[in-house]
């Protein structure tokens, strides 16, 4: 094989955003360790945008580790499976990180971990794209970067268009979370084949794995692992929230703009998380299904931040014990980054698929940030990735004039939250801007109703 | 133990910046010119900037209270207005009028409006046009830097216009001129512009553009007729124009907060400038300028949106 020097471009970027202290210094050198095998799991039935599954298991059922609990009851949605062996104890209502609420499985563990399904290897060049699709499904494999959309409805959606570059996204762009830096370093190898796999499937000629500028190591270790692929090429981005975000990832990294409304496909890209793309080898390679994930413990409030292997449905509680307990009595703990992850008040609250990290953070008297009036200084008109005017937004949200909430592109806000990181009189913009959001969307679907009678 | 789980809304960090960190550093950044008035105003410039700098406090203090508001006076914003009060009123200013002007400031410049962020025009800048226009006089008698001679002089850019005497550029530079208090050192004031850029306080757009459109319009006067017409540094460096341009037309909250938007505002602001300047009864325009341009913010901002990502 020609060994040929990998191009490097320095340090592209996207207009505004901001620099964040990063903090994954926590994590960052430590390598992925596996939680002991839990004694209870929470498995919710609910994902991104669809409907409930229902459940193929009742109460009382004896289930094995990786054995379907659901199938998918419409095209975007997934099979779900158990993530240890033993026994259910209640099919009902529990605690959702997301959804607040969901429906789903407590399984009690009988301590073995038997498999549930036939393992071993399986050479991918002999299947067709229509099956190693069928594989993603079967195996239950969203994206795990944050949102959790099914995975083979996403590759599917390109049937129609042409797709010609694949990009993979390891910028990793929120503080503390190190782990796609951890899995990349660590398990190489199975990416570059969880790769090619996808470029087979999306019929793509080209692979481009987009890095910042901050992961010095993991650029040094990429550009030696790939320089034998001549369909892999590495782009190093500069560090700046939110240069993971798609719509950034895309310009920054190929120049593609992708139209307000758009999707990556209708510019020719598919985009996905380096971690769904170890899942996808995992489930094609190894058959085996998506029951566990890597996450980042870290946050100043927990003894031992880790880089952990859980499986899904784990408690919050015991990855708490597991990481040596917590340091402080207030705290706040997130699951997802500090920017846009979602704080959670209960102990029982599972780790779901779209969970890539946990942080705990200290609270402190000072944390409590009390808004007062704009004045107008712009420093979140400068920051907004997507050009638009939060300061306007919040006065109109404010005053609860939502109709004149779509001119000013409000649907175009993907709640990075940078304009709230920096707005100098503490208004929760982000919140406000999800708040905007859903009153817009719930005026629309009445609109509908309406119009439809 | 009890462990207590704190609820907000992403996202948990922030940069810590805030309208007081803002404020202090336009307050660092007046030191230069605060100093340089000192030494050639001498004493008459401490009375005037602490007069200045209390009531506007004071009177922010006790309006907010009787409006029942919090008390935001910890901002330090009416700090800020008090400095700039002090450093655009001409040495030797009665403190009485002082008083007056600021109640002007902050009252009619700011809390009728509804507090810090709802005011249309710079408060400094409408405390300023109401003494203009209450004690006229007053307002536009000088004295000479140092000496402090009572004998009344006129400023280099109303020698300029009314006597056609140009100014040496080193003098206009350091601010060894006639004037308003802080107004006449160039360099203190661009010292303290440096800091304000190099902190991010202020966008260089509108300072840049308001400098730039004074140079270009002075520049081709002074070419087609260099008798009448003084050339471009007389005319950044003379009158309020640095303090204008660095720390007026720079307010955030009257200035426009789309990049597009400052730029426009810049030239606005240059151009009224000069336009009073060469042709209107009065020998400076920038405060003028500011306030005309200030009114034009909302419709400004409006027509300037920037177009989204993508769209």
């Amino acid at each position: 094989m020609i060994i040929t020097q990998r191009r490097v471009i320095l340090s592209k970027t996207f207009e505004g955003g901001v620099l964040l202290p990063d903090n994954k210094y926590l994590t960052r050198n430590i390598p992925i360790d596996a939680i002991s095998l839990p004694s209870k799991v929470i498995i919710p039935f609910t994902f991104y945008g669809c409907k409930e599954c229902k459940p193929i298991v009742k109460e009382g059922d004896e289930v094995c580790t990786g054995q379907v609990l659901c199938e998918p009851q419409e095209h975007i949605s997934v099979f779900i499976h158990s993530s240890i062996s033993g026994v259910i104890k209640k099919i009902g209502e529990f605690p959702h990180p997301i959804f607040k609420k969901s429906y789903g499985a407590l399984i009690e563990s009988d301590g073995k971990d038997s498999k549930g399904y036939n393992g071993g290897e399986r050479n991918w060049q002999n299947l067709s794209k229509e099956e190693i699709l069928n594989i993603i499904k079967e195996a239950g494999v969203v994206g795990l970067g944050g949102a959790g959309f099914p995975t083979h409805a996403k590759l599917r959606i390109q049937n129609k268009k042409q797709v010609d570059a694949f990009l993979i996204n390891l910028i990793e762009c929120e503080p503390y979370i190190t782990v796609d830096e951890r899995l990349a370093i660590e398990r190489f190898s199975e990416i570059l084949s969880g790769i090619n796999i996808l470029l087979k499937v999306l019929e793509a000629k080209k692979a481009y794995i987009a890095v910042a500028d901050n992961k010095k190591e993991l650029i040094e270790h990429l550009k030696v692992n790939t320089s034998t692929n001549e369909n892999i090429e590495i782009i190093v981005l500069k560090h700046r929230y939110p240069q993971g975000e798609e719509k950034q990832l895309v310009k920054a990294a190929l120049g593609r703009i992708i139209p307000k409304g758009k999707l990556p496909c209708d510019v020719g890209v598919v985009v996905d998380n380096v971690q769904t793309v170890f899942a996808v080898f995992e489930a094609v390679c190894c058959k085996k299904p998506f029951y566990e994930r890597v996450i980042t413990v870290t946050g100043q409030a927990i003894k031992q931040p880790k880089n952990l292997l859980v499986r899904i449905g784990t408690r919050l509680q015991d990855v708490i014990d597991y990481c040596g307990g917590l340091q402080t009595d207030k705290l706040r703990v997130v699951f997802g980054g500090p920017m846009m992850g979602i704080t959670q008040d209960n102990l029982d609250m599972p780790i779901t698929k779209e969970t890539s990290a946990v942080i705990f953070m200290p609270f402190n008297k000072n944390d409590e940030l009390n808004e007062s009036s704009c004045i107008r200084c712009g420093a979140c008109v400068d920051v907004c990735p997507m050009g638009l005017l939060p300061l306007e937004m919040n006065k109109i949200i404010k005053s609860k004039k939502w109709d004149d909430l779509e001119a000013y592109n409000i649907s175009e806000c993907m709640l990075c939250g940078a304009c709230a990181y920096v707005c100098p009189v503490n208004i929760p913009l982000a919140a406000r801007m999800a708040l905007g959001k859903k009153a817009l969307t719930n005026m629309k679907k009445v609109k509908l109703k309406k119009d439809g009678r | 133990m009890a462990v207590d789980l704190v609820i907000s809304s992403a996202p948990y960090i922030h940069s810590g910046k805030s309208t007081k960190k803002i404020m202090l550093f336009v307050i660092l950044a007046l030191l230069p010119a605060v100093f340089a008035s000192i030494y050639f105003f001498r004493i008459s410039a401490i009375y005037l900037i602490s007069t200045c700098v209390i009531s506007c406090v004071v009177f922010e203090y006790l309006i907010r209270k009787i409006r029942h508001k919090d008390i935001a006076v910890s901002d330090l914003s009416a700090v800020v207005t008090g400095i700039l009060m002090a450093l655009i009123l001409p040495p030797n200013f009665p403190l009485g009028a002082a008083v007056i002007g600021c109640l002007a400031a902050v009252f009619l410049g700011k809390e009728v409006f509804g507090g810090i962020g709802s005011n249309i025009f710079n408060p400094a800048l409408v405390g300023r046009a109401f003494l203009m226009s209450t004690f006229p006089v007053l307002t536009t008698t000088w004295y000479e830097p140092i000496s402090l001679q009572a004998v009344t002089t006129a400023t280099p850019l109303g020698l300029m216009k009314f006597q056609n005497v140009a100014t040496d550029i080193q003098s206009l530079f350091w601010g060894n001129i006639s004037g308003s208090l802080g107004e006449t050192s160039a360099a203190a004031l661009l010292l303290g512009g440096i800091i304000l850029l190099l902190f991010r306080i202020i966008d260089w757009r509108i300072p840049l553009s308001y400098i730039l459109t004074v140079i270009l319009i002075s520049l081709s006067f002074h070419l087609v007729d260099p008798a009448n017409y003084a050339g471009p540094l007389f005319e950044i460096l003379a009158g309020g124009l640095m303090i204008g341009a660095l720390f007026m037309a720079t307010d955030p909250v009257t200035s426009p907060v789309t990049k597009k938007g400052r730029l426009i505002f810049g030239i606005g602001c240059g151009l009224l400038t000069m336009v009073i300047r060469y042709w209107g009864g009065l020998p400076e325009g920038v405060m003028y300028a500011i306030l005309f341009m200030n009114a034009l913010r909302p419709l400004i901002d409006r027509f300037t949106r920037p177009v989204c990502f993508g769209g």
